[in-house]
């Protein structure tokens, strides 16, 4: 094995791990709440299910990022295409672990919304969806560099 | 169709009709009964009918049907599968339903015993456990000879009791004359374990004090409560009890199962109070004096000749139609839809009902709305299970209601736009084709699709990343485009024609003339490599025009923003103090630039969304085939095992996924163009059956 696919391998890592535990953490979050709601109403269970799995899609960018990063991979790849590739799964991981956070705290209030006005949940949903732009950003601008890394 | 248009209704009656007209419009639901029993009438010589007793009596009966049924599912479960949820419920003519009414107390004497029984099953089952609980502390005085309510007998004392820990006789007896020498008496151990020794101390009356402190000392306390029967005695009896009770049950469920044959009784109950709670919750916003009655409401105007002929005919009321005012929010809004785009009423519902001067987002919103759902779910396969449960749905109940229908067809509809979306990717289960044509040895590209060409593009073969980026953003362009020309139309039919061209046209303009920007920066030189025979290859003509011809764009962008940086000033113009208005129009609309570039870019930018979770989708897919082809090298066991798990899971959390993000493309980037909403929701008086449904007699 070269520098180079250890680095591309770093890569896929980081992207599919940090972005792993920003949405692991983040349905954490939503999970407390929901959970929380549905002990007062079981029949809310479908509604806050949503809402807890919107985190959830960090996990999955950070997952196809280093796929896309694996794909890449050749035997014997040079030093400098392993770093690119690398820092191409920089975005998605660091931005993933991040905003998944900060979905499920936006989802997690979206919970209390879907408590006290179930009627409303669509407005909960959005609200929450509104952090998921960055991370699709961000894996956006990942594919884009993964498939610049020559 | 469109949003209704909304008739207010006056209905003038006598008040011995009012329960058959009440009936009536129930029966119809279509009238939104208004509350008029506020302040402007609050000094008049018209009362309201205290209702609140009436409605929480019919309500606890309604409960109390309700928990009937729960038992019941519990004691003689109903199997109904997913797809009985959407059969229609059964018709009833009002001269059956009269006939059934009749029952209505038989029935609820059965509902009564049902409850009653379950009451008693609870009790039943508490008292046992009480029981057991007594056994289990009975247990260690099994071999107690004598009653633990004994005191003694004419010269000597009992204590019986217990000692912590286990100990035995000598040991005790030892411990008792180190503690007070004079202490004499017989000990006896009854049971002993590791936590406690249970004892029966006998000893002389004149020695009982002396013996009992030495006893308190080491640690003795006395059983707290006595009985005069043998311990195994009661053990016996308490036996004897948990029998009973457990015949008591068994008894009782066989009540519960007989009533079983009642069920649909009960269900015709539950709804039977149902109905009167919410017209006895209506009647208390009508105004009644002793002789007559009134009731003001709201009707579609398309309902309202009829039922304003059938209440004077038939029941002699006197009924006023007037049109609403057209800018009172408080009217409620109603929608009607044909099939199609009412499978978009949901969606809109959830983000805001449309107030009374919005156009009727639905046929709109679903031009679209398939569409970018498919392209994110993105997988033939998935696709083709989608539109499989809704056409079994479908065709095993023929007559399927109205609401229910709008749940299937949207589910169906969202099956049709991924599979055709996933056939244009390659897409049918990730890359199964590929591994069946393979015998699950490799993924190579030799299946019958690939073979043939059979397909559009794939997303991850060679440049097609971008290619398919840019698509994306071509959709939310074309989306966009239609948000705004709705927009500018919308305001030529409210009159503010002039006004709304302004400031929606430049913004066509901007997404035009942003084309050849995004291919400069998303597509850049990808496009080298044109070796491929990708039919998605086809498309490079597109890109290779924005780059050659990107001039008259790039003028068009530099029009836009001019006109974008005048708007405030062109529609300052009509105002009365222009100069003011225009000078402040050349700062505003600097601010106007700035929010359009951000806005803009940030809205096509976002249709990304449909890149990163259609990829998700595949590849995810394709990995889970591969999971299940690598192990023992092709095991087609383990393959369909892993198959149908992976699938299940990955289809689940994608589906939910696409919903949520085409729900938001069309809240976000399309409604905010056009779309206020914020109206009141039409909540007529009706009848809220779960088991059945009125059908008209002639």
């Amino acid at each position: 094995m070269t520098l180079g696919v250890f680095f591309a391998i770093l890569g896929a890592a980081i992207a599919a791990g940090l972005s792993g535990i920003g949405s692991a953490k983040g349905v954490g979050i939503v999970g407390q709440a929901a959970g929380g709601v549905i002990t007062e109403d079981p029949s809310k269970f479908g509604k806050v299910l949503i809402l807890e799995i919107l985190p959830g899609t960090q996990g999955l960018y950070g997952f196809l990022a280093a796929f896309m990063v694996m794909n890449k991979i050749t035997a014997g790849m040079s030093t400098a295409m392993g770093l690119e590739l690398l820092a191409a799964s920089v975005p998605i991981a660091i931005v993933g672990l991040w905003s998944a956070i900060a979905q499920g705290k936006a989802a997690a209030s979206g919970c209390s919304i879907v408590a006290k006005k179930p009627d409303q949940n669509g407005k909960a949903i959005i609200l929450a969806a509104m952090v998921e732009t960055y991370a699709v950003l961000a894996l956006l601008i990942s594919i884009l560099l993964i498939n610049k890394a020559v | 169709m469109a949003i209704l248009k909304m008739k207010r209704i006056e209905i003038l009656g006598l008040l011995t009709e009012s329960k058959q007209i009440i009936d009536y419009v129930q029966r119809k639901g279509c009238v939104e009964i208004e509350d008029i029993s506020t302040e402007e009438n609050a000094g008049s010589h018209f009362y309201t009918m205290p209702v609140g007793p009436t409605v929480s009596q019919f309500d606890k009966f309604r409960q109390m049907a309700e928990s009937a049924l729960n038992i019941l599912q519990k004691a003689v479960p109903v199997k109904s599968s997913l797809l009985d949820n959407y059969a229609p419920r059964p018709d009833l003519t009002m001269t059956e339903y009269l006939e059934k009414s009749k029952d209505v107390d038989k029935t609820m004497t059965c509902v009564y015993s049902i409850n009653s029984a379950q009451k008693d099953i609870e009790e039943c089952k508490a008292d046992i456990v009480r029981c057991e609980t007594q056994i289990d502390q009975l247990r260690v005085w099994e071999n107690l000879d004598i009653p633990t309510s004994s005191r003694g007998t004419k010269f000597t004392t009992v204590f019986i009791g217990s000692l912590p820990e286990e100990r035995d006789r000598g040991q005790i007896l030892e411990e008792l004359a180190a503690a007070d020498p004079n202490a004499e008496g017989e000990i006896e151990v009854v049971a002993a374990d590791k936590l406690q020794t249970c004892i029966v101390g006998l000893c002389h009356k004149d020695n009982a004090d002396a013996f009992e402190q030495a006893l308190r000392s080491i640690g003795f306390t006395a059983v707290s409560e006595g009985s005069k029967l043998l311990p195994t005695e009661r053990i016996a009896k308490l036996q004897e009890k948990i029998e009973a009770d457990n015949a008591q049950i068994a008894g009782d469920e066989e009540k519960i199962k007989a009533a079983a044959e009642y069920r649909k009784d009960i269900e015709f109950l539950e709804d039977y109070f149902a109905m009167r709670v919410d017209k006895y919750q209506s009647l208390e916003k009508i105004m009644m004096d002793e002789h007559v009655f009134v009731l003001t409401g709201f009707i579609p105007e398309k309902y309202a000749d009829k039922m304003k002929a059938v209440l004077e005919e038939k029941y002699g009321a006197a009924v006023s139609i007037t049109s609403t005012d057209p800018d009172d929010e408080s009217v409620p809004v109603e929608v009607e839809e044909k099939a199609y785009p009412a499978t978009m009423e949901s969606v809109t519902n959830m983000y805001s009902p449309p107030g009374r001067h919005d156009v009727d987002p639905n046929p709109l919103m679903s031009v679209f709305y398939f569409l970018l759902f498919g392209l994110m779910l993105g997988d033939a396969g998935y696709g083709l299970i989608m539109i499989l449960v809704c056409a079994i749905a479908k065709i095993k109940n023929k007559h399927m209601e109205k609401s229910k229908a709008k749940t299937v067809n949207y589910g169906l509809f969202c099956g049709i736009g991924t599979t055709i979306w996933g056939a244009l990717q390659n897409s049918w289960f990730g890359d199964l084709p590929k591994w069946i044509s393979n015998g699950l040895h490799s993924n190579a590209p030799n299946d019958f699709f690939s073979v043939h060409h059979l397909y559009w593009f794939e997303p991850l073969a060679y440049n097609n990343i971008t290619r398919f980026l840019m698509l994306c953003f071509f959709i939310g362009i074309l989306h966009l485009f239609f948000a705004i020309c709705i927009a500018i139309v919308k305001n030529f039919k409210d009159g503010n024609g002039f006004n709304g061209f302004v400031e929606n046209f430049p913004f066509l303009l901007v997404l035009v003339g942003v084309l050849p920007v995004l291919n400069k920066f998303v597509a850049g030189d990808a496009f080298v490599d044109t070796k491929d025979t990708d039919p998605f290859n086809h498309t490079q003509f597109i890109y290779d025009f924005l780059t050659n011809h990107a001039t008259p764009f790039y003028i068009m962008l530099v029009v836009a923003v001019v006109l974008i940086w005048l708007t405030p000033v062109f529609t300052g113009i009509h105002d009365r103090k222009p100069v003011k208005k225009i000078f402040s129009g050349f700062l505003s609309g600097l601010y106007g630039v700035y929010n359009a570039a951000s806005g803009y870019l940030g809205d096509i930018l976002s249709y990304a969304r449909l890149l990163a979770l259609g990829l998700c989708t595949g590849v995810i897919a394709s990995v889970i085939n591969q999971l299940g082809a690598t192990p023992l090298g092709g095991n087609p066991v383990i393959f369909i095992i892993v198959f149908i798990i992976g699938h299940t899971v990955n289809i689940a959390i994608n589906l939910i996924g696409a919903y949520v993000h085409t729900n938001r493309l069309q809240y976000v980037e399309f409604f905010s163009k056009f779309y206020e909403g914020g109206g009141t929701m039409f909540q007529p008086l009706k009848v809220n059956s779960k088991s059945f449904k009125f059908k008209e007699e002639n």
